[in-house]
């Protein structure tokens, strides 16, 4: 089993590499960073250039002498930027020396900007022959030893570094790990905590009602209740989302006035804290009412199929021959066979799970990753949309390998 | 003597007259009271949509004379004499007319990506099943990574990065939603190539491409057909969702979608216009996941 987990684990990085490149691809393609000017005006072209010149450097899509890099280069650099700042960058050692020369040929020896610009100029010069070699080192990274060379200046990260941007328009400048993750104290009130409150609670609450309902109606086919609960599937599994949050809405907040209508506390009515759970749980019916339907439409309707299967095969028979109570045959034989593919069938649902939270926050206001995320679509947020997108891509492969070792732990058959 | 005679008597199938498996599948689709009903609300659906410019009274996209008022109920009768079935939307346009259009957008998009994936889906789940070996690791490993993407985030993404529009979304859609398809053609196909036909018709001499298109695709149409009718369905309601997010589709051109997110801030004035257009969205989605599951039921080919 451990050598199952390690190899699994191996995989689940591999995949998660490749999923991280298709993401970055699939984005620079349809236009990258950049696209956010694709919607400004500006006063004449040498702004919109100037500006272009900014975002190019900002998201390493230039080298440091402002030359263009291919798609391969941009990736890298966005994982684990190796550009030299501050010190180490020879180009801005450069800078400095010509500003220096600048003002010692126009002030007068003696002044103190004189003698300040001229230690500058010292340092900077004794400096600038290890930075220009160094930055040879990270242009031909793999080359020789210029990998050891390259990898000690000073420098600003890619995400394998934990430099992983700052929002540019959802958040003035916000640093995105903070966006996401929360100030450091207030992280169980974070957008992830939110969004993960929501969706693990929608996972549980769905695999709770889904596993009742399959198994009567399995039991009791042909039975009143299979055939609404038939019929009913159907129309979860037909229900689009956002549509039953809004008549949700109209039909509980407006025109019952039972539940709130959105975010996760009632800012106006009672100062709650975040932890008064009452509140919290009030304002998370909706919403997770919304999450849940087409998962229990699904599964009750799959967990049907697979337990009428599954009480048609020989031990079963046997289970009933030998005189074993109803409660027994169905839950210690049938069910646990049943419930081997609806695992499956779980693991494939959870990619589907951010989709439905981008839509649920943003029908009820919920402050959590997916407000984030569609904020960051509307106004061309790069590095935040990057983000969500690795966070969830993240827990989607995690998702999947914990299916796997579930899997594993469920069917006795399978042995690693 | 004579009861066994008898019993055996009733068993036998009579088969004085061949069916061919059209006929079979369409008997067996017709017990299914539900997917006439489907089929019936379905057709109503794209008749009406297919023929919107002839009977819709006004222009879905017209700025409205200033007699008339934004919001009205239905049944509304303006200033100048104006008829408004089902009401105005929050400019003053025909809420009906606009219902029609949108519903021709919103049906074509899922029709034609549900077209456009089968096709891509079925060549990579055909090739890869029937070649095997290292071409189906290379194409099966993709399709892996692409189904661990979450999907709609990344719809939402590629559509704000290239813009909005109609072709737009369909371009995004068929190349994001292609993996299920290929994934269901390449477990048919590989349960297809070993049996003995297909060896038969290799010792004839038959090509790659004969075997594939003349013998394994069209024994491997059922499960395509069904999936097919079910994608409609779930293109339909992630079209509409992405246009609901405000891409995609977005206003003037109505789509089911966005004529929802529309009438999102007008709770109190006009509550018809957030039950509508989700309400037909609804029930075309249904309509066609009737007709789908009878269609399963029909083709399946354990239940003979």
């Amino acid at each position: 089993m451990t050598t199952y987990l390690i190899r699994r684990t191996l995989q689940g990085i591999m995949v998660l590499f490749f999923a991280s490149s298709l993401i970055y691809l699939l984005l620079d393609a349809s236009g990258g960073p950049l696209s956010q000017l694709n919607g400004q005006s500006f006063r004449n072209a040498g702004e919109k250039q100037a500006k272009l010149k900014e975002l190019k450097k900002k998201y390493h899509l230039v080298n440091l002498d402002n030359s263009e890099r291919n798609v391969l280069e941009r990736y890298a650099a966005w994982l684990f930027n190796v550009d030299p700042e501050g010190d180490s960058d020879p180009y801005f050692l450069q800078n400095k020396i010509d500003a220096a020369n600048r003002v010692i040929a126009s002030t007068k020896p003696g002044s103190i900007s004189y003698t300040q610009q001229q230690l500058a100029l010292q340092d900077a010069q004794s400096k600038i022959g290890k930075a220009a070699e160094n930055l040879g080192a990270c242009k031909n990274l793999f080359s020789g030893d210029n990998f050891s060379k390259c990898m000690s200046v000073q420098r600003v990260g890619g995400i394998l570094s934990g430099n992983w941007g700052t929002s540019l328009t959802v958040a003035n400048n916000e640093p995105v790990l903070q966006l996401i993750f929360g100030k450091p104290g207030e992280h169980l009130r974070s957008s992830l905590a939110n969004t993960l409150v929501l969706l693990t609670l929608s996972l549980l609450l769905s695999l709770l009602i889904a596993l009742p309902i399959g198994i009567y109606s399995a039991v009791k086919q042909y039975s009143i209740t299979d055939y609404t609960v038939t019929t009913l599937s159907f129309f979860g599994l037909s229900m689009p989302s956002f549509w039953f949050g809004l008549m949700l809405i109209l039909i509980f907040s407006l025109w019952l006035g039972w539940l709130p209508s959105g975010d996760i506390v009632d800012h106006l009515e009672n100062k709650a804290e975040y932890g008064d759970i009452g509140v919290r749980l009030k304002h998370l019916i909706m919403p997770l009412a919304v999450l849940t339907i087409t998962s229990i439409a699904g599964w009750s309707r799959f967990l049907r199929a697979s337990m009428l299967e599954v009480l048609r095969q020989d031990y079963v028979r046997t289970a009933w021959a030998k005189g074993l109570r109803q409660r027994a045959v169905i839950m210690k034989h049938a069910l646990r066979n049943a419930l081997i593919p609806l695992v499956t069938l779980m693991a494939l649902a959870v990619p589907g799970l951010f989709g439905g939270a981008i839509i649920t926050e943003r029908i009820f206001n919920y402050p959590g990753m997916g407000t984030l995320y569609f904020h960051a679509i509307g106004r061309i947020d790069w590095p935040v949309a990057m983000a969500f997108l690795l966070i969830s891509s993240f827990l989607v492969i995690l998702g999947n390998m914990f299916a796997d070792v579930a899997y594993a732990l469920v069917d006795p058959r399978i042995r690693y | 003597m004579a009861v066994a005679q008898n019993t055996l008597d009733r068993e036998v199938v009579s088969t004085s007259k061949i069916e061919s498996q059209l006929s079979v599948t369409w008997r067996r689709f017709r017990r299914h009271k539900l997917a006439f009903l489907g089929l019936f609300i379905l057709s109503f659906l794209i008749l009406a949509a297919l023929t919107a410019r002839l009977w819709t009274p006004y222009d879905p996209y017209a700025a409205p004379p200033p007699a008339v008022r934004n919001f009205s109920s239905p049944m509304y009768k303006a200033a100048n004499n104006d008829v408004f079935i089902l009401g105005t939307d929050d400019i003053g346009r025909d809420f009906l007319s606009r219902l029609a259009y949108g519903g021709q957008i919103s049906l074509s998009i899922g029709i034609l990506v549900t077209i456009l994936v089968g096709l891509i889906g079925t060549a990579v789940g055909a090739i890869s099943g029937y070649f095997g070996g290292i071409v189906d690791s290379i194409l099966m490993r993709i399709v892996d990574v692409l189904l661990s993407l979450p999907f709609l985030p990344l719809i939402l993404a590629v559509s704000a990065l290239l813009g909005q529009g109609y072709w737009t979304i369909v371009l995004v859609l068929t190349a994001l939603g292609w993996t299920t398809t290929s994934r269901l053609v390449r477990g048919t196909i590989i349960s297809l190539r070993n049996l003995e036909y297909v060896e038969a018709t290799k010792a004839l001499g038959a090509s790659n491409t004969r075997i594939i298109t003349r013998h394994l695709l069209p024994n491997s149409l059922a499960p395509i057909i069904v999936d097919a009718t079910l994608n409609v369905g779930g293109f339909i309601l992630i079209e509409s969702a992405v246009s609901f997010l405000g891409l995609g589709i977005v206003p003037p051109i109505p789509s089911w979608g966005n004529m929802l997110s529309d009438a999102e801030g007008y709770f109190t004035n006009a509550p018809l216009q957030i039950i509508w257009p989700g309400l037909l969205i609804f029930l075309t989605v249904l309509s066609i996941n009737f007709i789908g599951d009878a269609l399963r039921d029909a083709l399946d080919p354990r239940l003979k």
